[in-house]
Formats: structure tokens, sequence, C-alpha cells
């Protein structure tokens, strides 16, 4: 039950600062050899995009609980709660900045996450004809992951791409049901 | 004295593989026909580059500190000078000029930002190693820093 508990403002920080550190370069490395691997094995771009989303998601729905052990916060009250957390904390606790959220539908089903700095795409340049690959695709399997842990359902996908020539990322995320019980 | 107008100098920067293939020779103020020489003076300076790391016996580039991979004026043709340098993994890196007056800090300077800008290049997982380098990117770069040797 995670409605007890408060959040901490003044460790804003704090959670991060709790975290191992790895060369983000490694990180970017090694993730570009990866996204190279799946290139190579899968039979077109949707595809990798898709396996990307996959072990995105798989991701996801494990750093949840970490998340909560690490950062001292409570319960998230409600789904505009939750998406501001899961931006600001959430983000600056593992990639080590903070997203931030816009682009609210009315019925509040359906927010946007921007972003501009994106360590999975240091030094990549996508190459002609990969105008279809959404390279950082894990990100948006992450958040799915993260989301279905606290089961709220949605689809992601990126709507702005910095290796595509846009300013910043935007990450479109549609709530797709709410499992009631979780905020009875 | 330079007769046709060049980016201050830097008439030629090139990458050459370990394997001494070409991978990026980028001319600036010659023309289409002036820059396949450019092509010749860098596979001509390579036989000097050879010459030069026999008489450090074998040791791998680099083992003297930074400095090391400097490896100076390679030959003095009637127009132009060549200058060479060599990555701890054997990438050549030239630099031709037709500035006289050119200074050595300044020759080394542009070496070690030309080398960063490679390093960079190279974490690319886009960029098969010891490949052509057809970046438009990383093009932009060797161009900004060929300016500012103004």
């Amino acid at each position: 039950d995670f409605s007890q508990g408060k959040r901490d403002m003044s460790s804003k920080g704090g959670a991060y600062a709790k975290m191992e550190k790895i060369n983000a370069e490694l990180l970017s490395v090694t993730y570009g050899t990866f996204v190279m691997q799946l290139l190579k094995d899968l039979p077109t771009l949707e595809s990798v995009n898709s396996k990307l989303e996959e072990i995105g998601y798989n991701m996801g729905l494990r750093i949840v609980d970490e998340f909560f052990a690490k950062s001292g916060e409570g319960g998230c009250k409600d789904v505009e709660d939750t998406a501001e957390v899961m931006a600001k904390r959430g983000f600056k606790m593992f990639m080590g900045f903070e997203a931030d959220i816009k682009d609210w539908a009315e019925n509040k089903m359906a927010f946007t996450i921007f972003f501009t700095l994106n360590p999975f795409a240091d030094f990549v340049e996508l190459p002609e004809g990969y105008s279809t690959l959404h390279y950082s695709n894990v990100l948006c399997g992450i958040i799915r992951g993260v989301l279905k842990a606290l089961n709220i359902l949605v689809k992601c996908k990126f709507i702005r791409d910095v290796l595509k020539g846009d300013s910043q990322y935007e990450i479109r995320v549609d709530i797709e049901e709410i499992l009631q019980d979780k905020y009875a | 004295h330079p007769h046709r107008p060049t980016l201050m100098g830097v008439t030629c920067a090139a990458v050459v593989g370990k394997g001494n293939n070409p991978l990026y020779v980028r001319t600036f103020g010659v023309s289409e026909d002036e820059a396949l020489r450019f092509h010749f003076v860098v596979h001509t300076s390579l036989d000097v580059v050879e010459e030069r790391l026999q008489t450090r016996k074998g040791s791998p580039p680099g083992v003297g500190g930074l400095s090391d991979l400097y490896l100076g004026l390679l030959c003095p043709t009637d127009d132009y000078k060549v200058y060479g340098y060599i990555t701890n993994t054997n990438a050549k890196l030239f630099l031709v000029t037709d500035d006289i007056d050119i200074k050595e800090a300044d020759i080394k300077s542009f070496f070690r930002r030309f080398h960063a800008a490679f390093v960079d290049f190279v974490c690319n997982p886009f960029y098969s190693m010891d490949t052509a380098i057809t970046s438009a990117s990383f093009d932009r770069e060797v161009v900004q820093l060929a300016r500012s040797y103004q």
C-alpha cells in the first residue's frame, strides 16, 4: 500500500545521489551496439522498434519498486500526479535529469513527456533510410512498464526525435485504462 | 604565396585507416580536379609515416604520451606542407597546408581537435570501423575546425 508516505521536496536530488553511477558513454555505446545487433537480426525497422519497446517494458516493470524504495516517494493520488513524479523524480533518478509533462488531453487520458537530453542516443547519427526507426524506443517501453506496474495501461510513441532533426524528444502517452482498485 | 583562396591555410584534412585506406579526404578552396591531387599527396605521405613509425621500434603510438601521436612535418612539396598525426589505434590524420607561416602550436592544436572529433564520431554505432566516413555532421565539424584557424 503506497498511500502512506510524504514527498520530500528537499531531497529532490537525493534519490539520484544515492544511485550508483556508471560512465554515460558506456551506456550509449552498449545501447548502440545492441540496437545495431537487432538491426542485423530482425527483418524490418518496425520489428526493431517493437523489440526495443518490449525490452523497455520489461525494464520498466522492474524499476518501479527500486524507485519507490530509494526515492522516499509515497503513492501518487491521481494520474496527473503519477505522470509528474515519473517525469521529474523518475527520470532524474535513472537518467540524471528531469523530463517534463505538457499537452494533457481534456479528459486527462493522454499527455506528452518531453526532454532534451538522452544518453541512449549520444553520438548517434541516423543514416539515410532509417527515418522510421525509433532509435530510443526502449524509453517508450520503460514508460509503459512503469505505468503498468502502477496499474495504468498505456501506449507510448515518440512524436518528436532529436535524431530526426527535432529540437527535443517528445513521447506521447495515451492512457487506455486505469485499473480502478489502485486508486480506490 | 597562396594564389588560390583557401580557408586560412588548411588546404586538406584527411583520415586514413590503419590499413592505409583513405577514410576521409576533405579539401578546402580547391577545384574538384585539384582535390584529386590531395588524395595522391596524402597517399605518398603514408610512406613517410611508415618510416617515422619504424624509428619508434614498433612500440604502439601514444606510449610516450600525447605528444607521441604528433608526427610533425612529413613532406614539404613545392606548394604544400603535409603534417601527420597517428591515433592510438593506428588511424592516421593528415593536415595539408600552403601557409608558410603556420605555427607548430596551431598545427598541434588542430590535430588534437581533429582527433577529438574523430573519437566522438567513431562512437556512432551506425559507423562500421575502418570504412569511408560519409557523415555530414563530422564533415561540418571538420569545416568548422578548419575555419577556426583563420
